[in-house]
């Protein structure tokens, strides 16, 4: 139906025990790997290739990854490290636990390419801390690679060394946000750091770091193997290759999907059964909780590309796609969120702090239709003060989902006010 | 960063600075105020406040000042749009958790959220909800806590992290819920917690003692310099100065900035110790008639002293008379007190109350003084510490230690103790403190076979049988790796040991070999200054040696004696000396017996003939020559109680009244100190100063002995601190005998709770706590109670077994 659905980093979706080490090679894995130990091309080439296919980072900000990689100074003294991010918070995504688990090689081929390309000696992949069964994948995925000279001192006989460690988290949201997930790694209370110093230049123990998302690190062998091009093509001009959504919701049939860029959201919501008989779709959310809501008529004819998302206000994000349909409370669905970010708020910064739990009481007394006069505004601005005022972008993820749910839906949370109250603005 | 300088404009002044300096750095240069809570200059930067927001052209977003690097070119806007709808957006979110009960808040008036609030907030906030309650933990007798007043700035917390050393507040849960404790719900144990209280910005975090006692505007604040240690940290004394029943009291003591002695900091002995200038005062001058003590006039009391005196000197003679001062009176006080009792022919002059022997070969050779300023000292690259315990006894110098240690200076110890140190040491090598002398010349042996220049002759052979342990070894070659920038600290309680003089002399001799100047540190707050008054018997003003006929007996050695007649300043001989019970039964058989004091005490009053009550520390102008010696000179900070005199006055009229002249010679401070002054230079010209370095002696490795140290906790130093209530409370079990189990099991004291010491005929009774940061064969004993008293320990061997 869809051509090339499940093509990348999904393409073991239905083979038997790809998570494992004969089948997977068995497929051609680590061929591109093996490739690099034996010829030893030049970093930069692989990161020009990288450039070449238009992937972007799949965590949430779509930063191209070909240039993040080239920020880091292969030259510079002492431990580089990459880091992979399969923190996988963001409420509605569940897309990297899918690599993890039907394909944790081929993510383990990304990390050791990648940090072969930036010079980097050291991985940490930070899992999850509810990832129980994806942590013993990867573990033991990392146990047969090393065990097959792939990873660790003295790679395939060549003098490449690249030790590699899955971390597990302790349970945070905020963990997700690459700079607490690097004060983590460091023993330390996971709080986002003020930036700069980027990651690129002080990471990891103030040294050079990339964090990348699992999606992202994971297309990275398939983009060698079959070339940049075949990447590129497989997306639209802006949004080069696939990307996997994870859809929630009101479809009949739930899950993870992985298209080509530009396939359109009626294709989405047709591979996961579309919306129930006689439904409509009130609302998206397409890029995990911290994106803006689209009203549901504009996603039906809008594409899944950065672009076309761009075009409704909004963005891929985490590719965590939430559908509402028209039986949905969307005071209750924004209450809900609001809840989550109150409860995950790391507490560092006075906006978010402050904000979070003062955002969460109104869209909660809204949603069970005690709203004061005003409430619907005063949500609008507190999430204002909240935005562009934080130490990390948890303050957009407030703020975004506020504004949008207002600008989109606003008389359906004005239905929150509370009568009396209404009659008393009324009386005024 | 390269430091090179840029422009850049804030608020379209154009303005120098350096690349890499941090915008708010360089506002505050410049004198423009940006808001800030969570920013302080001496600690690391965390930008979690976001008050400091400002508007930089080509963001699009506002920018933290407190962390963002200036560049060149830059454009700040402090005042723009875009940063005052910033700095309003997060003033409403700090106060939407935040009382607004400023009246009944005790940082109130001196608040930054009340400041700034009122400077840069919204005369009226949306917020319309209830408001969090945090629960308060009790943090000890120090700082009270209120947190619901906490704005989550978290300086609290780094300043433990970072310059306490000691991570006891930390943030707990997250979010709205985020909370500063303890989480264990203990004490704050750091030497320096009431800092706490400084940094803290809102009233979360207040001083227990001073709490609710006073409003911040209506107090005076005066300079003075604290009295309990050696460095002299300067303070602010604030005074009540509104309410005429409250005219005489300090109502709580701030540090003062300065960036050469204690930066921004102060100890927690130096911030609470002025409560204890509140009791058991001395306050009027009193004689004993029979028995019976009475109220007289100065007049009568001062006229009653010159004619005993002048009596006893006519009858027997001067030599029956000693003069002991305490090593915290200022400079102007000792060289009064010495004037007038060598006017009067005494010769027995000292301000060393706590040696267990004759230490005045030391005093002659170097001056009590460490070689380098303190800043210097934060950057030094290694440290030997000869039994020196600075974390306690000098808190501000430790802090300079620390800040070295922490920069990679390589630290190394050599005691009787194990050092409570907060910052990592290269060698810690605890040993029994009988063997103390033959270590340091293990060490001069150890050192000269790595120097591989052979030995000289006379040493060998005095070191020949020294045995060299691995220890030492390391010692040694930790010394040679970098002999530049060394720092050979030599603590006060060495000057208490009986071998004072040659653990000093090899010390000397080790210096020498490394190229470097021993540094001392000293007891009290003004040793080195009372060196410089002439309070010691070998020493006249200027630190003159003087000759073999004006020298004198120590003040031990003069009781040791029993002479006929003691004036005693600010000492509670009881508690303060060394060997208190000989001292005591001397004072007690002299015919005439005068104590000065600001304190009042129970012994004194059986002894004494006439106590005078003078001024205590804040209360007097004077100067105190510190660790570094440094001349501080501080005018009193409030006056004393009606008939209570400044010493220097005391002493000044006695000083006429001898010398019968009719107009004081001495009738302001500045004439005292500037005679000294003229005194020391002249010494310091004609080289008096650099001394004739000691002889040390053959020795060689003995069995070590069980010895009792005369221990003086640090909150225990002094009358003074010892009558501060809040800080007794915080540390209110320190009054016990301590040793490890080795030195327990072949003492067969293993199980007992209760210990008796004994030496020679004197015993004592006290509670035994094992403790493995003590030597072996080493027991340390508390000073300073009763049962301290009648043992009256001197540094040295001892029994001990166990008691009911
Ligand atoms: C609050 C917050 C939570 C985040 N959580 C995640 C996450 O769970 N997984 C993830 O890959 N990136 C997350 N990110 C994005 C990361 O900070 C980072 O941008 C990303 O891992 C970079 O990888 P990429 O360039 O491959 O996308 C989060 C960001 C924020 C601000
Ligand atoms: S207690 Fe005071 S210093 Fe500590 S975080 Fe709260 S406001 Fe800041
Ligand atoms: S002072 Fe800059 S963020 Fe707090």
């Amino acid at each position: 139906m869809v051509e090339h659905l499940d093509t990348v980093c999904y393409r073991f979706k239905s083979v038997k025990d790809s998570w494992t080490l004969p089948v997977y090679t068995e497929q051609g894995g680590y061929a591109v790997w093996k490739e690099i130990v034996k010829t030893a091309p030049a970093p930069e080439d692989i990161i020009e290739k990288v450039k070449a296919s238009g992937l972007r980072g799949r965590g949430g900000a779509g930063f191209p990854t070909g240039l993040k990689w080239s920020f880091v100074d292969r030259t510079a003294a002492g431990p580089k490290y990459l880091v992979c991010n399969s923190d996988e918070g963001e409420p509605g995504t569940f897309k990297d636990r899918e690599i993890l688990l039907t394909n944790p090689h081929q993510l383990i081929e990304g990390m050791l390419i990648a940090a072969y390309a930036m010079g980097m000696n050291v991985c940490y992949h930070f899992l999850r801390g509810e990832f129980a069964l994806p942590f013993q994948r990867c573990e033991a995925a990392l146990a047969e690679a090393r065990a097959a000279g792939l990873v660790g001192e003295g790679i395939l006989g060549s003098k490449l060394n690249i030790e590699m460690h899955n971390i597990l988290g302790a349970g945070s949201y905020i963990v997700g946000e690459e700079t607490a997930m690097l004060e983590a790694l460091e023993g330390k209370r996971a709080y986002p750091r003020y930036k700069p110093p980027f990651p690129a230049t002080q990471g990891l123990y103030g040294q050079p770091t990339t964090v990348n998302n699992t999606e992202t690190l994971a297309s990275v062998p398939m983009i060698l193997e079959k070339g940049p091009e075949w990447f590129a093509q497989l997306g639209t001009a802006k949004s080069g290759g696939t990307k996997m959504f994870s859809v929630s919701g009101h479809v009949c049939q739930p899950g993870v999907f992985e298209v080509p860029l530009g396939t359109s959201f009626q294709t989405l919501l047709e591979l996961s059964g579309g919306l129930a008989s006689g439904r409509s779709c009130l609302a998206v959310i397409p890029g995990g909780t911290s994106m803006r809501v689209v009203p549901g008529d504009q996603m039906l004819s809008a594409e899944m590309s950065y672009e076309g998302m761009e075009a409704v206000g909004s963005a891929i994000g985490s590719g965590g796609v939430i559908v509402m349909d028209d039986r949905t409370d969307l005071a209750e669905a924004l209450a809900v969120m609001m809840q989550f970010y109150q409860h995950e708020s790391c507490g560092q910064c006075t906006p978010c702090r402050e904000g979070s739990g003062w955002v969460s009481t109104l869209a909660d007394r809204l949603a069970q239709g005690l709203g004061r006069s005003g409430d619907v505004d005063r949500l609008y601005t507190v999430a204002q003060q909240i935005e562009g005022r934080t130490i990390c972008a948890f303050g957009e993820a407030i703020s975004w989902p506020v504004s949008s749910f207002i600008k989109h839906f606003r008389p359906q949370l004005e239905a929150g006010i509370a009568p009396a109250n209404q009659a008393v603005e009324d009386g005024q | 960063m390269s430091a090179h300088a840029i422009s850049i404009t804030i608020d379209h002044r154009s303005i120098q600075c350096q690349a890499g300096q941090l915008i708010i750095e360089v506002a505050d240069q410049a004198g423009i105020y940006i808001p800030r809570f969570c920013y302080h200059p001496k600690l690391t930067v965390a930008a979690n406040c976001r008050m400091c927001l400002v508007e930089i052209a080509k963001s699009p977003k506002p920018l933290p000042a407190c962390a963002t690097p200036v560049s060149e070119g830059m454009c700040v806007y402090t005042r723009s749009r875009m940063a005052l709808k910033a700095q309003k957006a997060v003033m409403e979110f700090l106060l939407i958790n935040h009382p607004l009960d400023c009246p009944i808040c005790d940082q109130g008036g001196e608040c930054d959220l009340q400041d700034l609030a009122l400077g840069y907030g919204m005369a009226k906030g949306q917020f319309d909800e209830a408001k969090r309650a945090v629960e308060d933990e009790n943090l000890g007798p120090l700082v009270s806590t209120e947190m619901t007043r906490c704005i989550h700035c978290t300086r609290c917390v780094r300043f433990g992290d970072e310059i306490a050393g000691m991570p006891e507040l930390g943030v707990m849960s997250r979010g709205g819920k985020a909370y500063i404790g303890t989480y264990l719900g203990t004490e704050l144990r750091s030497e320096l917690s009431g800092n706490v209280i400084d940094v803290c910005p809102v009233g979360a975090l207040t001083a227990k003692p001073s709490r609710f006692h006073g409003r911040s505007w209506s107090f005076k604040q005066r300079a003075q310099v604290a009295r309990h240690d050696c460095v002299g940290s300067h303070v602010y004394c604030h005074v009540q100065s509104h309410y005429t029943d409250a005219a005489h009291t300090i109502m709580r003591v701030l540090p003062r900035a300065n960036e050469a002695v204690n930066e921004v900091w102060l100890s927690d002995r130096d911030r609470f110790s002025y409560e204890g200038l509140q009791h058991q005062r001395l306050t009027l001058p009193q004689v004993k008639r029979a028995g019976q003590w009475q109220t007289v006039s100065w007049q009568l009391a001062l006229d009653l002293i010159t004619d005993r005196l002048s009596g006893l000197v006519q009858t027997s003679d001067a030599d029956q008379i000693a003069g002991v001062i305490s090593s915290n009176a200022t400079l102007e006080e000792g060289f009064l007190f010495q004037q007038w009792l060598r006017t009067l022919g005494v010769r027995h002059i000292d301000c060393r109350v706590r040696q267990a022997g004759d230490t005045e070969a030391i005093t002659m050779s170097a001056c009590p003084q460490i070689a380098k300023t303190l800043p210097e000292l934060a950057q030094c690259s290694g440290c030997l510490l000869i039994e020196a315990f600075p974390r306690r006894q000098q808190p501000m110098l430790n802090h300079r230690m620390r800040q070295a240690a922490l920069a990679g200076a390589t630290v190394m110890a050599l005691g009787s103790m194990r050092q409570d140190a907060n910052y990592p040491l290269h060698v810690d090598h605890v040993v029994p403190v009988s063997t103390l002398s033959q270590h340091i010349a293990a060490l001069v042996k150890a050192v000269l076979s790595l120097k591989d220049e052979g030995m000289p002759a006379v040493l060998s052979k005095s070191l020949a049988s020294l045995e060299v342990t691995e220890s030492i070894q390391a010692i040694a070659s930790g010394l040679i790796g970098q002999a530049s920038d060394l720092v050979i600290l030599i603590g006060e309680p060495v000057l208490r040991h009986p071998d004072a003089v040659q653990i000093v002399a090899w010390a000397e001799c080790l210096a020498n070999l490394l190229s470097v100047q021993l540094s001392f540190l000293s007891e009290g707050s003004n040793t080195a200054g009372l060196r410089l008054s002439g309070c010691l018997p070998h020493m006249g003003p200027g630190g003159v040696p003087l000759s073999e006929a004006e020298c004198g007996l120590s003040a031990r050695a003069s009781f040791q004696k029993g002479l006929k007649a003691y004036i005693v300043h600010d000492v509670m001989v009881e508690d303060d000396c060394m060997g208190a019970q000989q001292a005591l039964m001397a004072l007690k058989q002299a015919a005439f017996n005068v104590y000065i004091s600001p304190f009042d005490s129970a012994h004194a009053r059986e002894w004494a003939d006439v106590m005078l009550p003078c001024a205590a520390g804040y209360e007097t102008s004077g100067t105190l020559v510190n660790c570094c010696g440094d001349w501080q000179t501080t005018s009193s900070a409030l006056a004393a109680a009606d008939e209570v005199r400044p010493a220097w006055k005391i002493y000044a009229a006695l000083l006429a009244w001898q010398q019968s002249e009719d107009t004081m010679q001495f009738d302001c401070i500045e004439s005292v100190t500037q005679v000294i002054q003229h005194a020391t230079q002249a010494a310091v010209a004609q080289g008096l100063h650099q001394g004739e370095g000691l002889v040390p002696e053959a020795i060689e490795t003995t069995e070590p002995v069980l010895w009792g140290v005369a221990h003086w906790h640090d909150f225990r130093v002094d009358p003074w601190v010892r009558q501060a209530p809040a800080l007794q409370a915080q540390h209110d079990d320190v009054m016990r005998v301590r040793c490890n189990h080795a030195t327990a099991e072949s003492s067969q004291i293993l199980d007992a709770e209760y210990v008796q010491i004994r030496q020679g005929l004197t015993v004592g009774r006290f509670p035994l706590v094992l403790d493995e940061s003590v030597a072996d064969h080493t027991v340390i004993v508390p000073m300073t109670c009763a049962e301290a008293t009648s043992l009256g320990l001197v540094t040295g061997p001892i029994e001990m077994e166990a008691c009911k």
